[in-house]
């Protein structure tokens, strides 16, 4: 029964940086893209890390984390089931947001990394901090946004990456873009297969029972019916199979397939100084669970989400703007281990913004309605203000929270029906200076967790979902990048990020277990005419395992390297070296992840 | 502060025990006799341990098989027995048994082969013991003992067996298995015949018998019942069974159906039972269910064990720290001690030289 549990619900428990952000002009909110709650000018107080492949060598969205940022993720074994933690909250506090779509799992709370594929999004980042205002249920450690954008600029691209690895893995990804001034269309796949059968380091045990399979695409499409209005869809379907990994000690022969399909179509309309989108979307998620991958007998969950939604924007005299949103869904969850409920959600959101040379003020608010349990009124309050063109301060404070899950609420055994909406209220503070070849972001925050849920004993085996815990996690972000020419023809690039949190439980004073205090990363890279040389730190700090502080795996730094050369506009291939030094480590005790291992991509671009 | 103690007791153990070996012959060993306590660890993570200490719980050894051998135990480590040199901990996620010595905790070797979740061990002769297995526990006809040569520390054998069987209990001629069903639920003792080596009756009992013990040719099976989760919700009951007239059901004792008692235990006349956190004792004489508890423990048992005229009791606490072991005098009803040991304390065996 536990083990089961264990893998449905891929607990987490509980926590980047590059600076590509750009810094353009604070205060124009011009685009037409402006009634998407993800667009960049309406998270102004935040430090956005904007994630960008610049080498198209990662195919995960684990990869991608591990590379370009200091944000730690739990992973169950390479490729296997995988959480985010922002800012030392637990896994199910950092929301996906699909095409602004909150994309995470109606049933566990969560998203895995693994079964996510980042490949073919224009715009990818990272925004830490309480989001439920625009987000929703679970933005308390921040987002993941992920955005397809639709342009009428009459181009075709076409681009492909093949790649080879140890372990026997393969990965193909596909992307190919056409548009005329009317229409525009796109395709991308990834498909991924590995044996993923890696040694664990320093043991005589291998990952036996680690090979997975997953396919993921999805098709968009734009058609602009006059100057005024734009009829788009998206999508995002994907199916894995994976096999689970073993631990240490415990050997595995359990398999876990999943299928998620998010579709969404909408309209949108700008005129003037008026602009409103109508969005419909479904989303649907499954699990099947096989103990025993060599007998049928397996258990299953699926959910399903109906989504519509609008969201207005005014522009006012006097640089203010008000934008106005409703969003409403039905969310219906089964399973053998879940009976059919059905909850509905409306939401009503407002923003008010307001802006002169210097300041920027946004006051966001929201009421959700819920028919299980009513979302709590959330807030935020946010401001920049521009010291002078390379120097700007910007704080904002929060209110949000995250409604139990289905599996929190229904599952039999444990779930429990009166569970309340976890509450959390958060605060930062942040200092930015951005000149053309030199960027430092820094930002202190504070967020204070209280109601949340977490499965306990009650008696005997039997465990339950209680409003359990309250959690304060503080600390410090900083990211430093740096370009320069060197010499002629020769280029150096570094991304530096540090993290620092402490995230006590306010009733005992200890740590929080699987949460490191310590987070860093390095991306150094040197450029000469077609050749990039590229070397990649990643530390991690210790992370305590027991709730006394008893016992904690021990810190970690790895090193990779790559090697990339450009043949000509169509080509490129890259090399990469990982784990150089064939480091143990782990994110969850007992699941080491792997030592040195190779890659080789290759890149084609038309 | 608190690594260098760590530090300072780890070198004093190992000094100590160095020392012991290099100077005594015929060394006894530094755990001839106490009590064992084997810590479960946590699901997946590969942290189970084995504690030892004394009757009076003055002083408690953690992780003493990592200490002595320099190896992690495995994972969700069940229950350990004894012969009369080795100890054999079974370590149910890791499927294997840990053959040490009984005396140091040095290992000898790892039965490693033949053993699918295994949970108890128990000697049936001085070369053969049996091994609870719950086989795959998503198969419910899998279940097995696997049949122990104790010469060449190697599974010889599997016996079929009902659904979940678990702890096991012997007298002279007969060892006792309940079948409380792993995963699932049963409500079956299967009766082995040591001397004709055979399995030669299935009793019924209540559902989920959790616990055994044996006095004067009675057996005694406390069964939890049904929880409340299962939506099923059945009574516990305790049954009284006459090993000497063909296993008849000489009395059955009922609780009430939101009731279900575990850990029935044995010292001297009197059964100990644990019930929502209250300890219950119990004349093997009398004919009703005690009325008011003998003691009450602050806190959620995860084992109990009666022993020479004390009560072991066992907390995991939250599952993610060090549980505890709280000792009681049965004459006082007090308690004698409390200590810290490792991840998820569950099997407490005593191994007390007389």
């Amino acid at each position: 029964m536990y083990k089961v549990v264990i893998f449905i619900f891929f607990i987490g428990i509980f926590s980047s940086i590059t600076a590509q952000t750009k810094i353009k002009s604070l205060y124009v909110l011009d685009s037409i893209h402006i009634t998407a709650l993800t667009s960049k000018k309406w998270h102004k107080a935040y430090h956005l890390i904007t994630l960008k492949d610049t080498l198209l060598t990662t195919s995960t969205l684990t990869d991608l984390l591990f590379n370009k940022t200091a944000v730690f993720y739990k992973e169950y074994g390479r490729g296997m089931i995988a959480g985010i933690s922002l800012r030392g909250t637990g896994t199910s506090h950092t929301q996906i947001v699909w095409n602004g779509i909150s994309g995470n799992s109606v049933l566990n709370g969560q998203t895995d990394l693994n079964t996510f594929s980042p490949a073919g999004f224009e715009t990818i980042y990272i925004k830490k901090g309480g989001s439920s205002v625009s987000f929703g249920s679970g933005a308390i450690g921040g987002v993941l946004v992920f955005e397809d954008r639709i342009k009428f600029d009459q181009k075709f691209n076409l681009q492909n990456q093949s790649k080879l690895g140890s372990f026997e893995t393969l990965v193909n990804t596909l992307r190919v873009e056409n548009s005329t001034q009317q229409l525009y269309f796109k395709f991308k796949g990834q498909f991924q297969k590995s044996k993923n059968d890696y040694p664990y380091p320093g043991y005589n045990v291998k990952n036996e029972n680690g090979a997975y399979q997953g396919i993921d695409y999805g098709v968009i499409a734009g058609y602009k019916i006059n100057t005024y209005q734009q009829w788009y869809f998206k999508s995002k379907i994907s199916n894995w199979d994976r096999e689970t990994s073993r631990t240490l000690y415990m050997p595995e022969n359990a398999r876990l397939k999943t299928a998620n399909q998010y579709l969404l179509t909408g309209w949108k309309y700008k005129k003037d100084l008026f602009s409103t989108k109508f969005d419909v979307a479904w989303l649907y998620e499954s699990f099947s669970y096989y103990n025993n991958k060599y007998l049928e007998a397996h258990t299953d969950s699926n959910s399903k989400r109906l989504l519509l939604k609008n969201v207005t924007l005014w522009q006012l005299p006097h640089q203010n703007k008000i934008l106005l949103g409703n969003e409403w869904q039905a969310q219906i969850g089964e399973g053998d281990y879940i009976k059919r409920h059905t909850r509905h959600n409306y939401a009503v959101f407002f923003i008010w913004s307001k802006n002169n040379a210097r300041w920027l003020t946004q006051l966001k608010l929201r009421k959700d309605f819920n028919s299980v349990q009513t979302g709590p009124l959330t807030g935020a309050a946010e401001w920049v203000y521009k010291l002078s063109n390379t120097h700007k301060i910007r704080a904002n404070v929060s209110h949000n929270f995250r409604l139990p899950t289905f599996n929190d609420l229904y599952w039999q055994p444990g779930g429990n029906p009166d569970l309340n909406p976890e509450d959390s209220y958060a605060g930062e503070i942040g200092y930015d200076i951005f000149f053309p070849h030199f960027k430092i972001n820094t930002t202190l925050f504070y967020i204070h967790t209280s109601n949340l849920i977490k499965w306990v004993p009650v008696s005997g085996d039997f465990w339950q979902p209680q409003n359990f815990e309250t959690v304060t996690s503080q600390g410090v972000e900083t990211t430093i990048s740096v370009f320069t020419t060197l010499f002629k023809n020769w280029t150096l690039e570094d991304e530096l990020s540090l993290n620092y949190h402490k995230v006590l439980n306010n009733e005992t004073q200890k740590l929080l277990p699987f949460t490191p205090q310590l987070l860093g990363n390095n991306n150094l890279r040197f450029s000469y005419r077609k050749c990039q040389l590229a070397y990649h730190f990643h530390y991690q700090g210790k992370i305590y395992t027991t709730t006394t502080n008893t016992k904690y795996l021990p810190s970690y730094q790895l090193h990779d390297l790559s090697l990339a050369f450009r043949l000509n506009t169509h080509w490129q291939s890259t090399l990469s070296l990982k784990n150089i030094f064939n480091t143990y480590y782990e994110t969850i005790p007992s699941r080491p992840l792997p030592g040195r291992s190779y890659e080789i991509t290759l890149n084609f671009k038309l | 502060m608190k690594k260098i103690n760590l530090f300072l007791l780890l070198s004093l153990l190992i000094g100590l025990s160095a020392c012991e070996k290099d100077t005594i012959e015929d060394d006894p060993g530094d755990f001839v006799s106490g009590i064992f306590v084997v810590n479960e660890g946590q699901f997946m993570h590969g942290n189970a341990s084995l504690s030892f200490t004394d009757e009076q719980l003055a002083v408690v050894q953690n992780d003493i098989y990592k200490t002595v051998n320099n190896a992690d135990l495995g994972d969700q480590a069940q229950s350990i027995g004894f012969t009369d040199e080795n100890a054999y901990i079974v370590v149910t996620g890791s499927n294997k048994i840990e053959v040490t010595d009984a005396g140091t905790m040095e290992k000898i070797v790892t039965i490693a082969s033949g053993l699918t979740n295994p949970r108890y061990f128990e000697t049936i002769s001085t070369s053969t013991a049996l091994v609870t297995c719950w086989g795959d526990p998503s198969v419910s006809t899998d279940d097995y003992l696997a049949i122990v040569n104790l010469n060449t520390n190697e599974v010889s054998g599997q016996i079929p067996v009902e659904l979940g069987p678990e702890k096991m209990v012997k007298n002279d001629d007969y060892l006792f298995i309940a079948h409380q069903g792993a995963w699932g639920t049963n409500n079956k003792v299967s009766v082995y015949d040591m001397i004709l080596n055979k399995i030669i009756n299935v009793l019924n009992v209540g559902d989920r018998p959790n616990s055994m013990v044996i006095k004067d040719n009675y057996l005694w099976v406390l069964c939890g019942g049904e929880p409340s989760w299962t939506g099923n919700e059945t009574a516990g009951q305790l049954y009284k069974i006459d090993i000497n007239n063909n296993f008849n059901i000489d009395a059955i004792f009922n609780f009430e159906t939101t009731e279900h008692p575990a850990f029935l235990s044995l010292d001297r006349d009197n059964l100990y039972y644990y019930l929502d956190s209250k300890v219950y004792q119990m004349p093997v004489t009398v004919t009703d269910l005690p009325a008011t508890e003998f003691l009450s423990y602050n806190g959620a048992a995860y084992n109990m064990e009666a022993y020479n005229g004390k009560l072991y009791i066992t907390d995991a606490l939250d599952y993610q720290q060090e549980g505890t072991i709280t000792g009681f005098d049965l004459a006082s009803g007090q308690q004698i001690g409390t200590k810290t040991l490792g991840l998820i304390p569950g099997d407490i065996a005593f191994h007390i030289e007389e």
